[in-house]
């Protein structure tokens, strides 16, 4: 049966979903949603895959059955990390993983270098003590001086940050896949035709919602993103929906671009950014407006914030480098580079919408790549196209 | 009437889209002296990128970005009369977190 947007009644999330903020059902928008059931068998697929992958890392099961410990007490709290803070029982933990020492962080115990990790995310620095009496509370006794173990601070996540749980979710906060590390929401947006006219998006880049290639639909996509401390499903805000794909070392590329396929109440078409510590928004325009050389721009990432920019060349062809030795050239791209001593972008800021600093806020470019002091852009109305939707700022 | 919550999402329209669009350039001379050189000068050890900016007489040029400032030895001082400007961007990556 074809959908009407004016008659369909909303698909809203299943009850198993245990973040759905409102209780009221979205009756008078019409806005269809993912299904909550299947998108997250999805997820325990890439759940097991995931696990598939830790096993033949070496990660040994108890450091498996010690995240999931951990995990289920950090969702029995609450599944908003933001009230995390006012919890005792999560005494400043706000997530959990397995990963490799990361020169950044804080290691403890008798970890070697390249050994699997228990990673706790925590909103500032720990003493040891603390974060293995919280271990022993989550998982009961164990041998927890062997455990290798490191922390992760994130910042307050319940202090204002781009790298902390938004719901709704703005444009210029963290996302990813599962399986990425963090990139930035660049913007709401909405189909052009069936059924996608009726859902509203999140639009990014490949490489942050569609993992380079590697993901598939209905895969989950959370906010934050992994590298800040979303887990699935407690932060799921959307499933994969649609990419472009990156042809590696062939056919040059003209866009780095995704939609996921969004909960209508999990996100907001406004922009996020940080205006002397206090949260701001702001709104973009609708209408792609082309790039010409020594135009100001800005943009607010996940990273660097909001930043200000002047457009320095056009029609680029660039190579950019994708990790695992995979380069993808891309052809009639923006440069940018920023107007003052700060960096215009930065890693994790891939996916941020860069539009016109003047008045009208007009979209020019989907940010992706970034060398020194230049950053690469993808032409927004390239990626309006190519994926099919307008932006719902 | 059908039930709603188990019947199966309409996926139709998702996946991989591909994007080819005819031209993805106008015409403007530069930009065909940039389409003519890009294999080129993206082949030279070194050089990550080439496009279209201005040069110091506010001119426009071909910036060409390289990993460091020894690869400009291997570069035109210009190109058809267009001045070639080196921009030191070291290599690109994708922005993702790292």
């Amino acid at each position: 049966m074809p959908k009407q947007p004016s008659t369909t009644p909303p698909v809203d999330p299943g009850s198993e979903d245990d973040q759905t903020p409102i209780g009221a059902p979205a009756t008078s928008s019409g806005v269809e949603d993912p299904n909550a059931a299947s998108a997250s068998l999805e997820a325990l697929q890439v759940e097991a895959d995931q696990n598939a992958v830790f096993a033949e890392a070496g990660v040994s099961s108890d450091l498996l059955a010690l995240r999931d410990a951990v995990e289920a007490t950090l969702l029995a709290a609450s599944g908003d990390l933001s009230a995390l803070a006012d919890a005792p029982s999560t005494q400043g933990v706000v997530g959990v993983g397995i990963g490799l020492p990361d020169p950044d962080s804080i290691a403890f115990g008798v970890g070697s270098p390249g050994e699997p990790t228990l990673t706790l995310f925590t909103e500032s620095a720990l003493p040891r003590e603390v974060l293995l009496s919280y271990l022993a509370q989550s998982a009961g006794t164990r041998a927890l001086s062997s455990v290798p173990l490191q922390q992760v601070p994130v910042g307050g996540v319940d202090a204002y940050s781009h790298r902390a749980r938004h719901r709704p979710a703005p444009g210029g906060v963290s996302v990813g896949h599962v399986n990425v590390t963090a990139g930035t929401l660049g913007s709401r947006a909405i189909g052009l035709t069936a059924p996608w006219n009726n859902r509203h998006l999140i639009l990014s880049n490949n490489h942050v919602l569609a993992n380079s290639n590697a993901g598939r639909v209905n895969d989950s996509i959370i906010q934050p993103g992994s590298a800040d401390g979303g887990r699935h499903p407690g932060d799921q805000i959307a499933v994969l929906a649609r990419w472009v794909p990156i042809n590696f070392g062939g056919a040059a590329n003209i866009v780095d671009a995704a939609f996921g396929w969004a909960w209508h109440e999990r996100i907001r078409g406004s922009q996020y950014y940080l205006s002397g510590g206090s949260p701001t928004y702001y709104t973009t325009g609708t209408a792609p407006l082309a790039a010409s050389l020594g135009m100001i721009v800005g943009k607010s990432g996940r990273t660097t914030g909001l930043t200000q920019g002047r457009v320095t060349q056009i029609g680029v062809s660039v190579n950019v480098n994708y990790g695992g030795g995979r380069v993808a050239l891309f052809r009639n791209q923006i440069a940018i580079q920023s107007v003052n001593a700060n960096p215009f972008s930065a890693g994790g800021d891939s996916g941020s919408l860069i539009w016109q600093w003047a008045t009208g806020v007009r979209p020019v470019g989907l940010l992706f790549a970034g060398g020194g002091n230049t950053t690469f852009a993808n032409p927004i109305g390239n990626v309006l196209a190519a994926l099919d939707i307008r932006l719902l700022p | 009437m059908s039930d709603v919550q188990d019947s199966p999402q309409d996926f139709s329209g998702s996946g991989a889209v591909e994007y080819r669009p005819a031209s993805a350039r106008s015409s403007a001379a530069l930009e065909a002296l940039l389409a003519r050189e890009e294999a080129r000068l993206l082949a030279i050890l070194g050089v990550t990128s080439v496009g279209i900016g201005l040069g110091p007489a506010g001119t426009e040029a071909l910036v060409v970005g390289v990993v460091d400032a020894g690869v400009a030895t291997r570069l035109p001082s210009d190109i058809e009369g267009v001045p070639v400007v080196v921009n030191v961007s070291g290599p690109v990556d994708a922005l993702r977190r790292r």
